[in-house]
């Protein structure tokens, strides 16, 4: 073996990873030795007996990173297989070379030269990301294929999934030849009927059309492999006719459409009005059913699918409320339209019949969208959502542990009457259900009654037949039912056809005076909202972002430790002898060092910034439930859904906001009637905005309805006995006393008052987040609720104080204000607890001495009191030796098995030890407790 | 094993069966301790430990171990042996054990660091049982090495079973 050659420096990668391994320096959630382990089954000359083993450890390491095993069995088995391995490293004549054996070795772009493809060629945003995550996914390929040859149970299981998504992909390239190619593979697979040779040679066969595809290039699938595989069934999707399986310089997407689609190409416009029936299409492509395979035992497929699917039910929601204010955003349909396909794909292949269905319904839905053969209408979106909910609850439901019980479900996920909708979109009535002006939807219609060929009424009447049970095209009915010529219909669908290649929907167009009116209007009043559920926010335009996908432990170990490398080199700094170090050059070379730490560490932070956007978006779909609901008109806006917080936080806002949002459109927003009658327009308006403010984030949900009623949240108050009759409030106290649980937890007064119900709930939610929330509100004018957040919780300003010989940190935010009392201020009742008199008001003291067991050193005169408040507005003051300094702190939890009940936490200071936060809340409940 | 083994023999060498292995040795007051080789992480010096107010004696306190915090035991105030002064022996050994889902990363403050010792089947009994004066619960069996005893730790137990209740216990009341 020689040294600088490929197979010398896998050995070495091998070697330092065994001493790792040895320290313990890997644990469950790092460990690069997979992958190092795998990267040997890339070189040939090795034996197969020692791949085979560098296989089974890989297994290990795998399992060793997944924390599938027992850390402890799996580390010392991996350890002996791993240096013995080393051991038995065999001599290869020459060296071994790292290209597979089997056919030719594709050129595979490696994920570090994406950037050169990139500049190189100006691929397209969709090709790209599909190339970015091919090479993963070949490789990946490869892996399962040599496991199923060594029967590894699972293989086989997941090469059909992985293959699946392939032939899905493709299919969205629109590269059916690929498409069918793979198809077959998986029908060869399905019934054991395929080698792993085979197998291999189209991995490397894709390996190089991806590589192909890079520079812009979309190679031909080899007749010898369409002969091989394609005399299995052909799938749905592909061409019938295996001729047409031959064609191939169908270039990608990057090349063959304009710049200004991101998406692939979208099937020609269809003139033709459907063929009955053309709903299933698309249709089932699933494996043939059967007893169910012994993959399927794996529960971690489910949880896979479960997961991936409410990814996609996600990301469908955002897509179908796109489309509802802007029906041409062609991106957003097409992004509902895979998700769906996806959905269905997993589905079919785990057997889970119900929910394929759903999906393949709404997948055909949105085909017929994107071919042109529907106009996507609100009512479609409502049907279309309702799938989504159900899909939602279905995957939801599935039972991980106990996959049997659920893989033959069979039963209905929507409504019998939902799936005659979904699977007969065009007989849906559009007409929006606010308005009562007669509408004619159907864009052909429209064309004939403009050009005279039909009367208003007719269509109607074909339209009618069509919402009973006729699923026959309009254009159908109008010529056998209502004795149009069919030459004026074939014009009338031809000028339809050529209307949409204009590039438009008539929409743009102001003559169109036949086009529904509401949706002009809808869209009107969405353009109105800067980014709102997305309309043509150059932010809100893609879908796809370009990311890598971290597990969040990953990311916080790198936080952790890029923080402990600060405050190592601050020791290192702080150190005598390099403090006394007098030498400009060298001090310079510091300043840089540290600068370049600094800079690290915050980027570092920065990683756990997440968009509050995707909570935001959830909430469109809120409000838009609840006004269709409550039969109010309500435009939801939003503002900064950029704004970036700590994921922990965003993810934690959530539920308060669904609250309040909600809160908002059921208490705070009138109905339609009542706002003109009040003066107002019929729309009511909640606005969610989120923006940065002196360092923390604030969220405010604004809503122009009736506002707080002052009067009525006082009079419950007193009836509850929280304010005594005749006290004093302003309205700032008054509009507090809705976050009292006394008052908000009282059904009746949320009927009245508007708000209230579970306020408390939300307050303690948002102080959890070390949050605080405001209200304005003005009768009759609206309420604004802000919340106040920081921007992240892994780092808080707090005080350094002293208690004796011991130090804590006080977070900033919960002091007041502190002083050094003056004698006059304290007094003593009954000879035991302490008061402090600031300016009027009797605060108790409490000593952190006594509470800690710490002897006191000083008296009180000499020392500091920290006045704090806790959120019930309770003031206390903390009696400390001094105050030391204030400054950022990272805040770690304490260590597991200690719980106190006193310390939120602790934090590492500049010299390397550990300091205690104080939980301010619980130190007070502690001392009055005492 | 030969099935014509008397029974007492059986469940001895069962004992020896299950235990044997490597165990990290260390002194304490004049016992000499193992630690299953597998629950160790590390070892490492004595550091300044911050005092967690309001928990058990036995806690020490917690130490930044490369910018994680964990709480350190004092094995000596946790078997109810006298105190004494820390030395330059004086070392703090990091655990790992498992208690349910999570795995507890824990200090134990021991005397001082012994060595690594593979123990025999055959060198291992079961617990002796000294009526109710002497808690066994936390003894897995005793080691012969060499002619000396060496106590096997079930450190899962020292560390969690009344451990973690207690710990709370403490702190709320």
């Amino acid at each position: 073996m020689t040294e600088g050659t490929p197979e010398h420096a896998a050995r070495e990668v091998l070697e330092s990873l065994l001493a790792d391994l040895d320290q313990r320096r890997i644990d469950g959630t790092q460990t690069p030795l997979e992958e190092a382990l795998l990267h040997l089954l890339r070189f040939t000359g090795f034996p197969r007996a020692f791949l085979t083993k560098a296989r089974r450890l890989a297994d290990l390491a795998r399992k060793l990173q997944d924390g599938q095993a027992d850390a402890e069995s799996v580390r010392p088995r991996l350890l002996e297989g791993l240096a013995k391995l080393l051991a038995d490293w065999p001599e290869v004549a020459g060296g071994a070379q790292v290209e597979p054996s089997i056919p030719s070795p594709p050129p595979m772009p490696e994920p570090s030269r994406a950037g050169d493809l990139e500049s190189a060629f100006p691929v397209h945003d969709l090709t790209r990301i599909f190339l970015q995550g091919q090479v993963d996914r070949i490789q990946e390929f490869e892996v399962l294929c040599l496991e199923r040859e060594k029967g590894v149970r699972e293989a086989t299981g997941r090469l059909l999934g992985l293959l699946h998504n392939l032939k899905g992909e493709y299919g969205v390239l629109d590269m059916r030849d690929w498409n069918a190619l793979i198809h077959g593979l998986e029908s060869s697979l399905q019934s054991e009927s395929v080698t792993t040779d085979e197998l291999l040679q189209v991995a490397d066969l894709l390996g190089r059309q991806v590589s192909s595809l890079a520079s812009g290039q979309s190679l031909a699938v080899p007749p010898e492999m369409i002969r091989r595989f394609l005399s299995e069934d052909p799938p749905g999707m592909a061409p019938s006719s295996p001729a047409s399986f031959k064609s191939s310089p169908s270039p990608p997407s990057s090349t063959g459409t304009p710049v200004a689609s991101p998406v692939p190409p979208v099937p020609a416009p269809t003139p033709a009005p459907a063929a009955p029936g053309s709903g299933s299409r698309s249709g089932s492509n699933g494996p043939a059913s059967g007893s169910m395979a012994p993959w399927l035992q794996d529960p971690s497929f489910l949880v896979d699918f479960q997961n991936e699917s409410l990814e996609h039910i996600r990301s469908i929601e955002i897509a179908l409320l796109r489309l509802e204010t802007t029906p041409d955003a062609e991106d957003a349909l097409h992004s509902a339209f895979r998700a769906f396909h996806t959905i269905k794909g997993l589905a079919a292949f785990l057997k889970l019949h119900g929910i394929r269905k759903v999906a393949h319904a709404a997948e055909s839905v949105l085909d017929m969208v994107r071919r042109r053969e529907l106009e996507l209408q609100s009512a479609h979106v409502d049907v279309l959502l309702v799938a989504t909910d159900a899909l939602r609850t279905a995957v939801t439901r599935i039972d991980a542990g106990n996959p049997s019980a659920t893989t033959g479900g069979r039963e209905h996920l929507v409504s019998e009457e939902a799936m005659h909708r979904l699977l007969h979109p065009e007989t849906i009535d559009t007409r929006p259900a606010e308005s009562s002006l007669p509408e004619m939807e159907s864009p052909l219609g429209k064309i004939l009654v403009s050009e005279g060929v039909a009367t208003v009424e007719q269509v109607n009447e074909a339209l009618s037949l069509q919402s009973h049970g006729d699923d026959r095209p309009l254009g159908e009915i109008l010529v056998h039912d209502l004795h149009l010529k069919a030459s004026d219909v074939g014009q009338a669908l031809g000028q339809q056809a050529r209307a949409r290649q204009d590039g438009g929907s008539a929409m743009r167009d102001p003559e169109s005076t036949f086009e529904g009116l509401a949706p002009v209007l809808e869209k009107k009043e969405g353009a109105r909202d800067p980014g709102g559920a997305g309309v043509a926010s150059p932010t809100g335009a893609s879908t796809v972002e370009d990311s890598i996908r971290v597990p969040v432990d990953r990311l916080d170990q790198l936080i952790d430790a890029i923080g402990e490398s600060v405050i190592a080199q601050s020791t290192v700094f702080a150190d005598p002898r390099v403090a006394s170090v007098q030498d400009l050059s060298l001090e310079k070379k510091m300043a840089q060092a540290s600068m370049m730490l600094r800079h690290i560490q915050e980027l570092s932070m920065s990683l756990r910034m997440v968009a509050i956007r995707q909570t935001f978006q959830k909430m469109s779909r809120l409000v838009r439930d609840l006004s269709r609901k409550q039969g109010k008109l309500v435009d939801l806006e939003l503002e900064g859904e950029t704004t970036e917080l700590d994921k922990t936080v965003v993810e934690n806002i959530g539920d308060p906001l669904v609250h309040m949002v909600r809160n908002s459109v059921d208490h705070g927003l009138e109905g339609p009637e009542e706002r003109r009658s009040s003066g107002k327009s019929e729309r009511g308006r909640v606005v969610l905005r989120a923006f940065h403010k002196a360092g923390s984030v604030h969220v405010e949900i604004e809503d122009d309805g009736r506002g707080l009623h002052r009067d009525r949240i006082l009079a419950k108050a007193v009836a509850a006995g929280i304010v005594k009759p005749g006290q004093d409030l302003s309205d700032a106290d008054v509009w507090r006393l809705i976050f009292h649980p006394g008052l908000s937890t009282a059904e009746k007064v949320t009927d009245i008052s508007g708000r209230g119900v579970g306020m408390d709930v939300v307050k303690r939610n948002i102080e959890s987040l070390r949050g605080s929330i405001d209200i304005r509100s003005v009768p009759g004018r609206g309420t604004c609720f802000t919340i106040r957040l920081p921007l992240t919780l892994a780092i808080i300003g707090g005080m350094v104080v002293r208690v004796g010989r011991e130090r804590y940190i006080v977070p900033t935010l919960s002091v007041h204000t502190s002083l050094m009392p003056v004698a006059d201020q304290i007094s003593t009742v009954a000879g035991r607890g302490e008061l402090l008199n600031l300016r009027g008001e009797l605060l108790p003291l409490v000593r952190l001495h006594d509470l800690f067991g710490v002897s006191r050193s000083s008296s009180l005169q000499e020392s500091v009191v920290m006045v704090v408040e806790d959120s019930m507005g309770r003031r206390t003051g903390l009696v400390v030796d001094e105050i030391l300094d204030q400054q950022q702190v990272v805040v770690k939890t304490l260590g597991a098995g200690v719980d106190a009940a006193a310390m939120t936490g602790a934090a590492i200071m500049n010299d390397g030890t550990v300091s205690l936060i104080l939980d301010v809340a619980g130190l007070v409940r502690l001392a009055r407790e005492e | 094993m030969d099935a014509t083994t008397t029974v007492g023999n059986a469940t001895e060498n069962a004992v020896g069966q299950r235990l044997a292995g490597k165990y990290l040795t260390f002194r304490l007051a004049a016992e000499e301790y193992g630690l299953e080789i597998l629950k160790v992480q590390e070892i490492i010096q004595l550091q300044s430990i911050t005092r967690v107010p309001r928990t058990p004696s036995y806690v020490r306190g917690v130490i930044n171990l490369r910018g994680k915090v964990i709480p350190v035991v004092d094995l000596r105030s946790k078997f109810n042996i006298e105190p004494t002064e820390d030395t330059e022996k004086t070392c703090i050994i990091v655990v790992q054990i498992r208690t349910g889902e999570t795995l507890l990363v824990t200090g134990i403050l021991i005397d001082e660091v012994r060595e690594v010792l593979d123990i025999q089947a055959e060198n291992i009994e079961d617990a002796p049982t000294f009526g109710a004066s002497v808690e066994t619960e936390f003894i897995l069996g005793m080691g012969k090495v060499n002619g000396q005893v060496k106590i096997l730790l079930d450190i899962d137990r020292v560390l969690t079973d009344s451990e973690a209740s207690s710990l709370r216990a403490a702190t709320i009341g």
